[in-house]
Formats: C-alpha cells, sequence, structure tokens
C-alpha cells in the first residue's frame, strides 16, 4: 500500500486509521491518533515482550532504544547525545524542574497561556525549602505582530534580573500560538538566562532543528501529532547541564552516564518509545511536513486552533484541530453541533 | 473455562501462558509473566482507547482507575484512601524519597542487601544540598533465626539515633529473603524511626494486610507474582503523610488531594493499572493463594534440593520461616570464565540467556555466585531437571 497516494480526508480516514463510529474527531492535538498499521506493531511487540522476557529486556530493548533514539534526533535535527525519551512532555518539564541546581532567590519565567501542568510544576519548586520565584510575563489578544510577545518577555526579564530560566512555549496548548523561538532565545542568551521550551505540539507541526534553535532544554510530544501510541516523547538536554539533569526516577543505571540512566526507570512498558522510527516513517510516507502544510492550506478559512474548550480573556473559544483523516465535512457535523446549542440572548 | 480445573504445570503453560518455544522459564521474579486472557484484554483496551480517545480518557479511564484501586485495595487489606497506583516499586521508593521533609542530618537505613535501584536513589538522596547520610545494617549468611536480622537493625538505629527512614524489604531481590517484618516495624516505631517496605516481590506471594501492618510506606509490583503487563504497582501511605507526599511529575491535578494527584502523570498508557481486577480474578479463579503457593512450596523445595545435589552444592542457609513461597537461591560452583564478582553474575546471566536459551537470575552474595530459582503455576520438574543439565554442563574451574 503505497501510503502517498491516499488521499487526506475521508479516504485515509477508513484506510489508515480506526475511531468508533457516529463520534466527530477534531481535537487531534488533546491526545493524538493512532494509525491503525502503528496499533498492529505494538500488539505484535507486545507478544514478543511477554513471549520471552529474558531475551526481550536483555536483547532486544537496548537495540530498540537505540534505534528510537537514532531515528528521533535525525528527525528532530538533533545530536542523539543529547536525547533521551520522556513519556510526555510533562515529565520532561518535571525532569528539568525538579533536577535543576536552584540556587535561594532564583526566579522562573512563564506566560499566562503556559500550559497548566506546567505551572503546577513552577509552583510547586517555589514551595521547596530553596524557594524561587515564579513570574509570568502577559500575552494579550489580539496580537498584531509577534514581537509584541518579544517585547513582554524582555521587559519582565530586564525588571527581573534574578530570573534564572525562562519556560517558553514552541506552540501554547489553550491559544495554539506559534512563538518567535529563535529570537526570544537569543534574548534571553543575551541576559544569561536558560531557556526550556515546551514544545509538546511541536513535533509534526513545525519544522525542528535542535542544535541549530539551541535552546538549553527541549521537550515535545510524538504522540500528539506523529502518530505514535501514548506515553512517547522526548527531553534534549545541552551538553552543559547534561551532569546535573538526571531522571525523575534513580535506578539500575545510576551514575552510568545521561543516556543509560533515562534509559531504566524501573520495569514497565516502554514500547511507545519503541514505534517511533515506524510513526516516522508513516508521517513520511503520506506526505511529511509538505503534506501537512497542502492540508492546511486547503482549509486556510479554519482558523488552526485547537478543540476543546480554552476560556481567553472572559470568552470562550473551541479549539479546532486538523489531520490528514480530516475534511471539511467534519467541521460541517461540527459546526451543525455548535449552532444547535441554544444561545444566551 | 473453568480455570480451578486446570493442572497446574505443563496443561496450565500451554492453556493460559504463551511462551517463546525452546526456551526454559524459571526466572518467573525477575520481569513476571502475564496469562494470555489478560494480554488480549489489554489489546482490547488499546482498541478501546485508540478508536475514542474523547470518551476513553475522560469517561473510561476515571472509572477503570477507581475500579483497580478498590480491587486492590481489598487484596492488600487496605483503605483505597491511602493507597495510589505507581509504575513499579522503584518509582513507589523514588516517590517517597524525593518527597521527603528532609531535614539537615537526617539519616536513611539500609541493609547490605537492599535492591540496587534502591540504595542508588538513597546515595542520589545523600547528594543534594541536604544531603543525608546512608547506613547500611549487614545481613550475614548463614542466618539460622530470623530475630538475627532483627537485631542487627536494632543495633544500627541504637548506635546512629539519627535514622529518620529504614527501608526495609518485604522479600529481597538477590537473596529471596523475607524480612520479620511485623516486629521490624514495632522497633523502628519504638525508636520513632518511620518505615519505607520495599515489597516488590510480595503481592502474590505473601498474606498482606497493609492497615494491620501499618507500616509508614509500603510499595509492591502486581506486574512481577499478580500477572499483570508491566508497569504496574502500588504505593501505600499512612495518612499522617499524605500532605507532602507528593507524586514524581506534578499535573493538572496539583493540589486537587493525594488520590487526584497521582491518577495523572501526564498523558500516557495506563491500561496495566486497568488490568488489576482482571488479575486479581485470574489468581483467584485458578485457586489463590493457598492453592498456588502450596504448589509452589512442593516444587520449590524438591527443585532446590534437585539442583544442588546435582551441581554438589548447597542452598543459601536461611531458616524456614524466611523462605519465599516461590524464589530460592541455589550455591553456583565456580565456573571457568564467570569470576565470583558481580560482573561475573552479569555475564553468566547474559550468556545463559543468549546461549543456552535460559531466564534466570545470578546474584554475588558474600563472594560466590548463586542462581535464583523462581517457580510458578506454569513450572514441574521437568523445567528444572533442564536447568540443571544446563548448568552441570558449564566448565568448572578446579
Amino acid at each position: 500500500m503505497d501510503l502517498s497516494k491516499i488521499e487526506f480526508g475521508a479516504r485515509m480516514k477508513t484506510e489508515c486509521f480506526h475511531f468508533e463510529e457516529g463520534y466527530i474527531f477534531v481535537n487531534h492535538g488533546a491526545y493524538g491518533e493512532v494509525p491503525v498499521k502503528i496499533r498492529d506493531k505494538q500488539k505484535q511487540l507486545l507478544d514478543t515482550m511477554n513471549d520471552n522476557t529474558g531475551t526481550y529486556f536483555r536483547e532486544v530493548t537496548p537495540r530498540m532504544y537505540m534505534e528510537a533514539i537514532n531515528a528521533a534526533a535525525a528527525f528532530l535535527g538533533a545530536d542523539p547525545n543529547n536525547l533521551v525519551l520522556v513519556q510526555n512532555a510533562t515529565s520532561g518539564v518535571n525532569t528539568v524542574l525538579r533536577a535543576f541546581p536552584w540556587k535561594q532567590g532564583d526566579g522562573i519565567l512563564t506566560t499566562t497561556y503556559t500550559y497548566k501542568a506546567v505551572q503546577n510544576t513552577c509552583h510547586r519548586v517555589s514551595q521547596l525549602p530553596t524557594g524561587i520565584k515564579v513570574h509570568q510575563f502577559e500575552i494579550r489578544f489580539p496580537i498584531s505582530n509577534e514581537s509584541e510577545l518579544t517585547k513582554a518577555m524582555t521587559s519582565c526579564l530586564d525588571q527581573n534580573p534574578s530570573i534564572k530560566l525562562a519556560i517558553l512555549d514552541h506552540i501554547t496548548s489553550p491559544t495554539a500560538l506559534v512563538f518567535p523561538l529563535k529570537k526570544m532565545i537569543e534574548e534571553c542568551r543575551k541576559r544569561g538566562v536558560l531557556v526550556l521550551v515546551d514544545g509538546a505540539h511541536a513535533p509534526g507541526q513545525m519544522e525542528i532543528n535542535l542544535e541549530e534553535l539551541r535552546p538549553d532544554f527541549y521537550t515535545g510530544n510524538f504522540h500528539k501529532w506523529m502518530y505514535t501510541p501514548r506515553g512517547c516523547a522526548f527531553l534534549w538536554v545541552h551538553k552543559d547541564h547534561q551532569g546535573w539533569c538526571t531522571p525523575l526516577v534513580t535506578s539500575n543505571k545510576y551514575k552510568e552516564g545521561f543516556q543509560m540512566e533515562f534509559c531504566v526507570q524501573g520495569t514497565r512498558d516502554d514500547i511507545p518509545y519503541f514505534l517511533i522510527p515506524e510513526a516516522i516513517q508513516f508521517y513520511k510516507d503520506v506526505g511529511g511536513m509538505e503534506g501537512s502544510e497542502k492540508l492546511f492550506l486547503d482549509l486556510t478559512h479554519l482558523h488552526k486552533t485547537n478543540t476543546a474548550i480554552y476560556c481567553v480573556q472572559g470568552e470562550l473559544y473551541i479549539r479546532l484541530s486538523v489531520n490528514i483523516y480530516n475534511e471539511m465535512a467534519d467541521y460541517e457535523r461540527l459546526a451543525e453541533v455548535l449552532c444547535q446549542l441554544p444561545r444566551k440572548h
């Protein structure tokens, strides 16, 4: 089956995906979706693991983990030595913030639309005996130019010189806003502020070249827009910080180096990681970044916001997602639903 | 299919399990095994999740999580409010140690046979700015009475009054030794020392009544001796500590309470947790703890004795009260090419897997190599006879 020949939309939906009948699926951004091909491979690997755990954990797993890291690194423009796998971007953020060598008086910078779990983690860290302070710079809509964002950030940095780490989204979750990262990282670096990028939504939507972008840390999900099963994400850490950036769980590979420490987190099912090469291949087979762009262009009059309902500046918004298994008919059905809801007049 | 009518041994293996042909499986304790019935249910749940994630994560998951907690709590004699799920006992230990409100000068107590990952975690804690010191009390073999262990612990506690937390195994991993927990917890409590029990191997082997046992923390695996898929364990935390005992990942349920915080750790696959009720049911359907443990004991005794005789060695010398139902250490002769060290044990283990299609666990104890035998309901004597052939053929160092 030549995947590049399958039209996006309804045909893609029936040939490569499988969804429950009768539901409208316009919320890809929330949990991602897994093509049947990848789902089948996951079940095969479960059988491989369960039929012979000895060979699986001692021989098969190390090989598959390395293949996953290499495929992910190539895809993300990363040096594989700087890349480890984690279960989700939230864990990636928690890893950095928990391991960070905070000093008394350090500050963290977030925004008013930082993902809730990330904001919560900053808050938790601020409650530790070291007691760091959490600052937020405001994002207000409408935004006419991306420089407004950079300005809001640099203002805040200049007013609060004790800020040690800035957490910036690549694409925000509630407002689906793409940050001008290269510029913002530059401004942070000028001021000696480290940058952790929350790129949960970026892999599969944005071109990512990590060595070039050169943040200090970058975490992103493969299970959102890159078609892997759930529990599959990465954390990229600049060499300068690998000495102290240790995983959430200390296990048998303690002190055996950055890569080794992250790859063993106790006994668990890491099969989602091992499907990264397969998922990247699927993504390429259906047309890759260009395929996605073509689809987005075909539907330009629909805003690429995410579904789920969010409250932004006192108004409710629906966040729409589009993906290769969607077509206009899906959004027409959605529109019917939304138009029928009784309004307050 | 009435599971209780299936004989343990070869019949149970073919009817309820599925293993790769040509391999010897005598090491259940290492990774556990998952019956076909549970494997099939896991695949069904994967489909349920993938066919409709919205419904799955918002409606199905909260229900299944509560059912899992409730079933686990009933099985473990626990108040469900004190129980949360984690991916493995290592994570359970990390959770407690990382969240613990250490003060300058606090110290931790472990033993010379504390599981390596747990020892490593204590060591990592000692490197933090608070820098807690880690003590170990020594366990030496032969052991003639369990009171020797308790004595070694209390000596160490009395000599080091700054010890704040003691980490005790229910059954050790590398020596398959059952601790006299009730007594040891009593002695710790007398001295104001908190107790974290590493019960990784206990569920499915030992009778556990958490509210009665009353440690401060207890973590155990369901994916070892309770037939769930991997990535399924629990952490029990006494009410007094739930205020500060927060999970490794802070997520969307921050400050919503002990239960809520642990049940969400970012987006991931928690299906192994949801198979706890099914696994407990399977365990009961095949006969429950009495029948299962009787079978294990009646096989383990003769199997380990046979192996020791064939190898002309002996068993690790421990009293009957400290023998685990499903695991036992048998001394290995000195083999050529496998020094009696941790590295030697690793090499032997890998070679047995790779060259002899035998899944085992090899440990170095007091300068000797031992094989840790496991027995389970799909094993029978023939498995251990095949193992004996393999081990007898390896060239010895004389």
